[in-house]
């Protein structure tokens, strides 16, 4: 039980950050999904890789991002996704306010009585 | 020797096991259930499937070329089960950690597995999560009662759906559908009849000879109660269409069979019946609010028998509750007109004018009817059937309503003869009732010793119908002759008559008014003889 309620915890604050982290992907390079997936086991970020699927496709109905289709040798085409100029205003604005939460949560950590 | 199925997955042909296959076709479904509700989906499953292909290129080789079970549930394991995808629908997160096992609803299947006839007292067993003996012996016990038991259970077999997937049968028990119990369940079933799909080898069926016996009389019996109950809900439909037609034609021709015997024959439009009975406006929408009230359940109907007998499965539900909203909201436009119209009619007023008819002493008292003279033939008195109170017909082009008027004939105190015309109709309010009724035009000629009464009085659009009646009462002094004129035949409704018949059979006769009222004086006296 207490195991579960920290997986849960964890997950809760994954899901959080997940968003922020795939725009912040995406603004260093153009990726495909499983790219970006990489990224993401790579930081430990993502479980399990159906959730980014929803992710992706709502941050673009969402008109944060765009895509294009390339060819690949090995397979059939990929989705390469992209920031848009919007969402490269929303990461912005992101970045800012996780600054302050960072800020925000060490003072909350490192207060001394 | 495992059977292999060819799929397309993300645009990528693969060979798969059946077994897998099943668990992926499974796992796609969930998938698709799990984001029905949110915009994209199909992109999103299309994602999934493409990298899942990716996934899969991974597993195949020039030695390995059919993906397995355990492919595609380490896949499977990749991608995440649907409910840890998480995506937006956050009301099911919290229940991911409430529920628990066993506690989910169960849904009713005939179970196949544990079946002696067909599968009915298995799959209510699990349901119910008895064990099915004990419901067999309810429904041998219930088919002693007049069969009861016999009929209830054609019916269920008939309405309850077999167990067929892995999913479904889960289902039955309560049990999660996830990824890892319908591989359990596969992986048990292939344990305990020793194929993956977990169908009994038609050999290995449980109950025998008598069980198969019994089943094979049960289909027939099945099928006949199928085809019976379609022939039943076939004649619904086609007596639907033809209501329906013949509505449709009513407003687009104007006239259908049911109307022309009311109204005479098919010279009148739809319009013009509005125009009488109901405000023009309130007509056309209550026609439309009634076309929707009958249209809706036989499209329905037909909807619905062509899917049973075609087999196919369409997504209809935000249909048929859309449907249905417009049928409930016809329905209530219907009434609130039809209660609208109603009060149109909620009070009574009359009008009566009186004046005295004097004759010379000792004279006849002469009464006949006539036409009236705009009028032509069509409204004679005799074109109207003996019963008929009133009918419309079209004079000088414009349509119109005519009605016959009641002609009373009593004894009066008074010395002389009197005639009073009682005008009544109905209205929302008394005030009304009584503009309505004085809007009733009726006359009548008197000179000397003759009374000549017209035989019809109309009603034209524009007074409408407002469950008009006239009366026309003369009073006649005792002693005082009267001759009834033959035309008076179809008018005369009430006379006070010494003679107890018909008040039409006394037209063409001499009578005398008595206290008792009129008595016959000379049979078949012709009028030229006074």
């Amino acid at each position: 039980m207490e195991t579960e309620k920290i997986e849960n915890a964890k997950a809760q604050m994954r899901k959080g950050v997940l968003e922020y982290c795939i725009l912040t992907v995406l603004n260093q390079q153009d990726c495909y999904a499983t790219d970006i997936l990489r990224r993401l086991k790579e930081a430990r970020l993502i479980v399990v890789e159906g959730t980014l699927y929803p992710l992706l496709t709502r941050q673009k109905n969402a008109g944060l991002l765009s895509y294009r289709w390339e060819e690949s040798q090995q397979g059939p085409p990929r989705k390469y996704y992209k920031l848009t100029d919007q969402g490269k205003d929303f990461l912005k604005e992101l970045d800012s306010s996780w600054d302050d939460l960072v800020k925000a949560v060490s003072l909350i950590q490192h207060h001394q009585s | 020797m495992k059977k292999s199925i060819k799929i397309n997955l993300g645009g990528v042909v693969f060979q798969v096991d059946e077994d897998a296959y099943d668990l992926l076709r499974n796992y796609l479904d969930q998938l698709d259930a799990r984001f029905a509700s949110i915009p994209g989906r199909s992109e999103i499953l299309s994602d999934i499937e493409t990298r899942m292909a990716e996934l899969f290129q991974g597993k195949i080789s020039a030695e390995k070329e059919a993906l397995n079970l355990a492919d595609a549930t380490e896949i499977i394991d990749i991608m995440g089960e649907p409910e840890e995808i998480e995506d937006e629908v956050p009301e099911a997160e919290p229940s991911a950690y409430t529920k628990e096992p066993g506690r989910r609803g169960r849904r009713m299947y005939r179970d196949p597995d544990n079946q002696v006839i067909s599968g009915v007292c298995s799959g209510l067993g699990a349901y119910l999560n008895i064990d099915p003996v004990f419901v067999r012996i309810l429904f041998v016990v219930f088919t002693m009662a007049y069969g009861t038991g016999l009929l209830v259970y054609f019916l269920l077999w008939a309405v309850i759906p077999e167990a067929r997937t892995a999913a479904e049968k889960l289902e039955m028990y309560g049990e999660e559908v996830n990824v890892f119990n319908i591989e359990k369940k596969v992986r048990q079933e292939y344990r305990r009849t020793g194929n993956p799909d977990g169908i009994p080898a038609s050999g290995r069926r449980r109950g025998g000879f008598i069980g198969r016996f019994i089943r094979a009389i049960a289909r027939i019996i099945l099928v006949f109660f199928k085809i019976i109950g379609l022939i039943i809900l076939g004649s619904f439909a086609i007596a639907g269409v033809a209501i329906l037609a013949s509505l449709i034609a009513l407003a687009v021709g104007g006239s259908t069979w049911f109307l022309d015997s009311a109204w005479n024959d098919s010279m009148f439009k739809l319009n013009d019946v509005f125009d009488f009975f109901v405000t023009p406006a309130g007509g056309t929408i209550a026609f439309i609010a009634l076309l929707l009230l009958v249209a809706i359940p036989v499209l329905g109907l037909i909807y619905g028998l062509s899917k049973l007998i075609f087999r196919f499965k369409a997504n209809d539900r935000s249909v048929g509750i859309s449907s249905f909203g417009v049928w409930v909201i016809a329905l209530i436009v219907l009434l609130v007109i039809g209660i609208n119209e109603g009060m149109q009619y909620s009070n009574r007023g009359q009008v009566e004018q009186e004046s005295e008819l004097m004759i010379p002493q000792g004279k006849t008292l002469l009464i006949k009817s006539l036409p009236s003279p705009e009028y032509d033939d069509e409204t004679r008195i005799s074109s109207f059937d003996y019963h008929s109170e009133f009918r419309m017909s079209k004079v000088n082009d414009s349509v119109c309503l005519l009605i016959k008027p009641n002609i009373r004939i009593e004894n009066t105190r008074d010395s002389v003869p009197g005639i009073s015309i009682r005008k009544i109709a109905r209205g929302p309010n008394y005030d009304a009732a009584k503009r309505n009724a004085g809007e009733i035009l009726y006359s009548y000629q008197f000179s000397d010793t003759t009374l000549v009464l017209e035989q019809i009085y109309r009603l034209t659009a524009r007074n409408r119908f407002h469950a008009q009646e006239l009366e026309v009462i003369i009073g006649i002094p005792e002693g005082t002759r009267v001759y009834l004129d033959k035309t008076m035949k179809h008018l005369l409704y009430a006379v006070d008559n010494t003679e107890d018949t018909w008040s039409g059979n006394l037209a063409g006769d001499l009578f005398v008014m008595t206290p008792e009222g009129l008595s016959r004086v000379i049979r078949n006296q012709p009028a030229g003889g006074i």
